[in-house]
């Protein structure tokens, strides 16, 4: 084989080699075509939502410091009264590069509000933000939830995707 | 990996500085390459495997093409320009315009096919444009082919400009690749750039975002505050990618590489052709170099110089992305070049110079209307407000006007250059008093930095979405 069929032979192998990685990463539904509504109403099935209201990007940016602008869509219940410490937030990433930025945002609104509660200032809500609270990323999907259905919450989440 | 978290700038900064700097020279490329590519798949290694695929494919066809040339088998080295050229279009035409073309198939044809949209690998169409440069500048005989795998690798990830530039043209890294000088005045000005560019996007970009973000949830009504809107953005732009190609430079000396600069005061620009020459250097650099000129750039009359024009503003628009907004900015800016080189010539050089850079602005700010607005029919909304529709003034835009307006000013003077040149007269001076008192003024900016990290939310560069 000379030189320039061996190049040949490796560019090819390395566009065949990118098409198989394209199409195990695409096909293997790692990145979910369900729409953020879907996710919506199945988590909202499994959680009591009394004490929480929908939000706007704007509480979004305060709490979270996420601009909705920059994400596919987000869906956010914040709660009614500052002492509840229930909170969803779904946020549907435009590119899985944003899911550490996303989870951090949520890691720390959550310590942020498990120090609110604690030394012993809100036991059952401190309670409640430390054992019955989840951040999930899948796929293109990053979850928060802090719910006393936070389990059964998680798994809708995981069926809808 | 964004720059402006305290991951980067206190745990992988560091290392990799006292990594690359303890490396013998030898191996020096090899760490490089590996922090690169740690870089890289922070995040999502997923994609590692693909920026692999298409580093090999590209090495390969350089190879080919230098070899086909030398042979001078022009007609060969043509089909593997060709067809590489199309492999990594099709890539990044994958990730970022298979969606918006089914989505328009769908509305031009009402059809219903399922439109699936894919996460691009960061810095795709940066990279991307890297991988062309350097298959076109081989083929063109600017450059020779790269043999060696190891700096071939590294031109194309190297961390500093992966993913939001400058994007460097193959010729103009080459000699870099060699032997990257690194000295301590070198260090020492990468880190002074890099804490600037830091400060521009933390203490500028973010903070006039925050207002701008808040407006644009809220929705502005007024002529006011379609201006306000418009010119926070305006300014946040420009910190945010301004500040992120600081960075990138300042990163690059660090290392001993330089990269080209991006920005050189875009808004003190005196026309639209002017406000091209300073932002965004690279990228209009890469259009004129890789585009414009063979397509015949201005030799071949009117016309020709026209059309020429009209595909570069049209392929500018598609690269920032796949919507009609960014064509519909790019082609703005297409015409206006257009009617400023044939038509409206002899008016423009008579205006006073206040004047001329007025209106130059204005139709700038303008022009980002389309890039911050989610579609068109929202940008002609916008700009019909910032024209006098509706009322002047709403509570909405008094609210934010009175709690921004400080920033807004602070931004509008960062602009000039008057700060960055008294910086730098100081900066080059040798006293004591005044060495110290540059390093307390740098100090201070770290300071305020890290509390910008440490108390603020996560905000990530504009252009990464690019």
């Amino acid at each position: 084989m000379n030189k320039t069929t061996f190049f040949a032979v490796g560019r090819w192998v390395a566009i065949l080699a990118a098409v198989i990685f394209l199409i195990c990463t695409f096909s293997s539904g790692k990145i979910s075509k369900t729409p953020l509504e879907a996710v919506e109403k199945a988590v909202l099935g499994k959680v009591d939502t009394t004490h929480l209201e929908g939000s706007d990007a704007q509480i979004l940016h305060r709490d979270y410091g996420l601009s909705a602008n920059d994400y596919d869509g987000f869906v956010l219940y914040s709660p009614k009264d500052f002492m509840d410490p229930e909170e969803i937030l779904i946020v549907k990433l435009a590119d899985t590069n944003q899911a550490e930025q996303v989870a951090s945002a949520m890691q720390k609104r959550l310590d942020e509000r498990t120090a609110v509660f604690d030394n012993g200032y809100g036991p059952a809500q401190y309670d409640l933000l430390t054992k019955h609270s989840v951040i999930r990323t899948e796929g293109n999907y990053v979850l928060l939830l802090v719910s006393e259905n936070a389990e059964s919450a998680l798994k809708a989440f995981l069926k809808a995707l | 990996m964004s720059f402006s978290t305290l991951l980067f700038p206190f745990v992988f900064l560091p290392i990799a500085i006292i990594l690359y700097y303890i490396s013998p020279k030898k191996i020096r490329s090899v760490t490089l390459l590996v922090l690169s590519l740690l870089f890289f798949a922070w995040g999502n290694p997923a994609y590692l495997l693909l920026m692999l695929c298409s580093i090999a494919m590209n090495y390969f066809a350089g190879l080919e093409l230098g070899h086909h040339l030398q042979a001078e088998n022009h007609r060969r080295a043509k089909t593997v320009l060709t067809v590489s050229v199309i492999a990594n279009l099709l890539l990044l035409g994958f990730f970022k315009y298979y969606g918006f073309l089914l989505d328009n198939i769908n509305a031009l044809l009402h059809l219903k096919l399922p439109v699936r949209t894919y996460l691009a690998p960061i810095g795709l169409s940066f990279y991307t444009f890297s991988l062309l440069s350097y298959l076109f500048d081989v083929y063109r005989g600017k450059a020779e082919m790269q043999r060696n795998l190891l700096s071939f690798s590294l031109y194309v990830t190297f961390f500093p400009k992966l993913i939001s530039g400058p994007i460097m043209q193959y010729h103009d890294f080459e000699a870099q690749l060699i032997s990257p000088r690194v000295n301590l005045t070198k260090l020492g000005d990468g880190v002074r750039l890099f804490l600037i560019g830091l400060a521009k996007k933390l203490l500028l970009a973010d903070v006039i975002g925050t207002s701008f973000y808040a407006m644009q949830a809220q929705g502005v009504q007024s002529t006011f505050g379609a201006w306000v809107e418009a010119i926070s953005y305006t300014l946040m732009l420009y910190f945010d990618f301004g500040g992120y190609s600081d960075m990138a430079i300042g990163l690059g000396k660090m290392l001993g590489f330089e990269l080209p600069k991006n920005f050189e005061y875009p808004y003190l620009c005196s026309s639209i052709t002017d406000f091209w020459r300073r932002w965004h250097i690279s990228l209009g650099s890469w259009f004129r170099d890789y585009v414009y000129i063979p397509l015949g750039g201005s030799r071949e009359g009117q016309a020709k110089t026209i059309r020429n024009l009209m595909i570069v503003w049209l392929l500018t628009g598609l690269w920032h992305g796949a919507s009609w907004t960014f064509i519909i900015w790019g082609l703005y800016y297409g015409i206006l070049l257009i009617l400023e080189k044939f038509v409206l010539k002899k008016v423009v050089d008579v205006l006073p110079s206040f004047l001329r850079h007025l209106l130059t602005v204005l139709l700038v700010v303008v022009g980002w209307v389309f890039f911050f607005s989610g579609s068109i029919s929202e940008a002609f909304g916008t700009i019909s407000r910032m024209f006098g529709k509706g009322a002047f003034l709403d509570s909405t835009a008094k609210y934010y006007f009175s709690g921004c307006w400080k920033i807004l000013l602070v931004g509008i003077f960062a602009c000039f250059p008057i700060g960055a040149r008294i910086g730098m007269q100081v900066y080059r001076r040798s006293e004591r008093a005044v060495v110290l008192l540059s390093v307390l003024y740098f100090g201070l900016l770290l300071l305020l930095c890290i509390a910008a990290m440490v108390g603020g939310t996560y905000s990530s560069f504009l252009y990464f979405q690019f």
